[in-house]
């Protein structure tokens, strides 16, 4: 009997030991209540909700402590476990591609192609990645990681998660999260910077409503835009080459239900994925570094430098426009490629200052300029540093 | 038929096998398996994508070059790649080793011929159908532990390598130049350069699609009608030229935007409730223009 009562105490002892509440340390409660915090703002702030739910709960998701020693093949690093094979997608990086065919297919490249002197707004912009690598390079990371935070400037979750992947995988969690969280603060970011790089006067500009687009210029943009581009960035090719195939079956009029696809059930379902998995890949032994740290601040000074990169570019192209084609420097902001959230906020202030006023369809130039320029810069880095 | 006959008859990206490397006076290069030295045949593929070796043909026998002879009389004279065997598949660019040592019960990675000493030999690998030619080489007359290898993986000129620098199995470049990241990280501390480098591409990238959109908007901003263009500004009164349907639009979106922005849009209670007083909205006189024909 006494054996039977040894026997179920020592079970129920080693039952304990692979259970969370024995293996859970400071650094898994820290980063579960991280998760819970992105999925309060996501509920409650409304902040870009479909990226901060699925990484919110990832990051609960990857940090339930437990045994790691025991061979059960659950964890995200553990190979052959379900999460380390969705986790492919993020790690290989084939899951920003087809989230930039469902951007493409979505993605309305009018507004552009009537103004396409907002590209150069959209180039402008992506000033905040190479400033951000600068100040990487000064905190002391390597150039190839330098590189993988900076891309956070570019505010473009997909394109952050493909150039770490390839530069510094060691650190693509914390720049994942970090892109997306900053996407997310994009208008409590770029709101005051805006404010303070703009007068009053310049403000109240108002800005031709863009011309209508033929359809013939619609198709022809993905194909001239794909190859332009890749030819003088063939490193960015599985991003551009995704979103102007996307833009393409969009435009085509002829594929309907291969972009209804692409802007539907693929990029929700690869949204998931994509969410939970980076979201689950933020360990706290991974995690909570001081590394991170760093890239929490390289990364918002990143946004702060685009976002005023892009309006401070508009003033300076004001300079040589004539009176009556000036470009209000609100639109400025959207050349980093938050899409659409970053042209929303353009129209707002615009409003705030005059509610007469309606910039959205202008900036929505730069703010699809912005995609392309991030997946030029990424492709860049690529080249310079692979 | 023809067709897939003819498919079957090749191996899967064998096309791109190519001779690497050839060791013929092996006295102190790689062991095999069983510990001995022979010749050595290095083939490398050139691709990016896996290849298989299995079922090719490899021959020191020029007589093969005959094109009149039939496909199994050419077998004979050469030793086949045996299939089944996992090991036969290459990814790309990497390399595979076979031993010339007439010992093609040692495993599939020993030949049934041997490579001669001090004098020329010609090295032929053909497809499993026995007749394409995949690759040739022609190995000079070698001294002990020398190779004959290309400069470059694949595509390089050949070349006589040292015993010191005969490299099996391995790439022929053996470079110990500084990497590019390192060469940033010294030439570069503080990013300056890559950010210029950077910023010209990106905005060269994007200048230029401006300009090419600059002109192509040009010719076909005529060809879309102007009655279809939008008004000046969304609020401004419309040319007279227009039909009224554009302003109704824009007034309508106008609408919307300024609901969807300012927040404006009444609150429903999502309840629906019936008001017990009287209406006559159901009376047949309000609601047609005619009374009912009571006949």
């Amino acid at each position: 009997m006494n054996d039977f009562f040894n026997f179920i105490g020592n079970n129920l002892v080693d039952f304990w030991q692979y259970t969370g509440f024995a293996n859970a340390t400071w650094g898994h409660i820290v980063m579960i209540l991280v998760g819970c915090l992105f999925i309060t703002l996501a509920i409650k702030k409304g902040w870009e909700p479909l990226l901060l739910v699925p990484i919110g709960f990832g990051i609960i998701l990857g940090n339930i402590p437990f045994k790691a020693d025991a061979g059960l093949e659950i964890g995200l690093y553990e190979e052959g476990s379900v999460l380390n094979i969705l986790y492919q997608g993020v790690k290989t990086g084939w899951y920003p591609p087809l989230i930039f065919l469902g951007i493409g297919a979505m993605t309305d490249f009018a507004p552009l192609i009537a103004n396409p002197k907002m590209m150069l707004v959209g180039a402008a912009a992506q000033f905040g990645i190479f400033a951000a690598y600068i100040i990487a390079l000064a905190l002391g990371f390597e150039p190839d990681q330098a590189a993988g935070i900076a891309i956070i400037g570019g505010a473009d979750g997909p394109t952050a998660i493909f150039l770490s992947s390839k530069l510094a995988p060691n650190l693509m969690g914390a720049i994942a999260v970090c892109a997306y969280s900053y996407m997310a603060l994009v208008p409590v970011i770029q709101r005051p910077i805006m404010r303070l790089l703009t007068t009053k006067k310049e403000r109240l500009i108002r800005m031709e409503a863009p011309r209508q687009v033929s359809q013939t210029e619609k198709i022809m943009f993905p194909i001239i835009g794909l190859l332009l581009t890749a030819f003088i960035v063939p490193s960015g090719l599985p991003l551009l080459g995704m979103l102007f195939f996307g833009n393409l079956l969009n435009v085509s009029g002829v594929t309907g239900r291969l972009a209804e696809a692409a802007k539907g059930p693929l990029i929700n379902c690869i949204t998931i994925l994509l969410g939970l998995t980076v979201g689950a890949s933020t360990q706290a032994s991974e995690f909570l570094t001081p590394s991170t740290l760093k890239i929490l601040l390289v990364g918002i000074t990143a946004f702060v430098i685009a976002t005023a990169s892009g309006v401070l570019f508009v003033k300076f192209m004001n300079l040589f426009l004539p009176k009556g084609k000036k470009i209000n420097p609100l639109i400025g902001n959207a050349g980093v490629s938050a899409v659409p959230m970053a042209a929303r906020i353009s129209h707002d202030e615009g409003q705030k200052a005059d509610p007469t006023n309606y910039l959205l369809m202008n900036a929505m130039g730069p703010n699809v300029a912005g995609v392309i320029g991030s997946a030029c810069a990424a492709g860049v880095l690529l080249g310079f540093l692979i | 038929m023809m067709a897939l006959a003819t498919t079957a008859g090749f191996a899967q990206g064998a096309k791109n096998l190519k001779f690497n490397e050839i060791l013929v006076t092996n006295t102190g290069s790689i062991l095999d398996e069983y510990g001995c030295r022979s010749a050595w045949i290095e083939f490398h593929n050139d691709a990016f994508a896996s290849a298989n070796a299995r079922n090719c043909f490899l021959t020191t026998n020029r007589a093969v070059l005959n094109e009149e002879l039939s496909a199994p009389e050419r077998i004979k004279m050469m030793y086949q790649i045996p299939s089944g065997d996992v090991a036969t598949g290459i990814h790309g660019k990497q390399k595979m080793l076979f031993f010339a040592d007439n010992m093609p019960k040692r495993g599939i990675f020993h030949t049934s011929f041997t490579l001669a000493d001090s004098t020329e030999n010609w090295i032929a690998l053909y497809d499993a159908n026995g007749t394409t030619l995949l690759d040739s080489v022609t190995v000079p007359a070698l001294g002990e532990n020398q190779s004959w290898a290309r400069a470059k993986d694949g595509v390089g000129e050949w070349r006589i390598v040292t015993a010191d620098n005969v490299t099996p199995a391995a790439t022929n470049i053996v470079e110990q130049g500084e990497g590019k990241i390192a060469k940033f990280k010294r030439l570069d501390k503080r990013g300056l350069g890559m950010t210029v480098m950077c910023m010209a591409v990106v905005f060269s990238a994007l200048a230029i699609l401006w300009f090419l959109f600059a002109i192509i908007g040009k010719v076909f901003a005529n060809t879309v009608s102007s009655a279809k263009k939008a008004p000046a500004q969304a609020v401004a009164p419309a040319p007279a030229a227009n039909d009224g349907k554009a302003d109704e639009e824009m007034a309508a979106i106008c609408m919307a935007l300024h609901e969807h922005f300012g927040n404006v849009h009444d609150e429903e209670s999502d309840v629906l409730t019936i008001d017990g007083g009287e209406s006559s909205w159901h009376m047949l006189t309000h609601t047609h223009s005619h009374p009912y024909p009571y006949n």
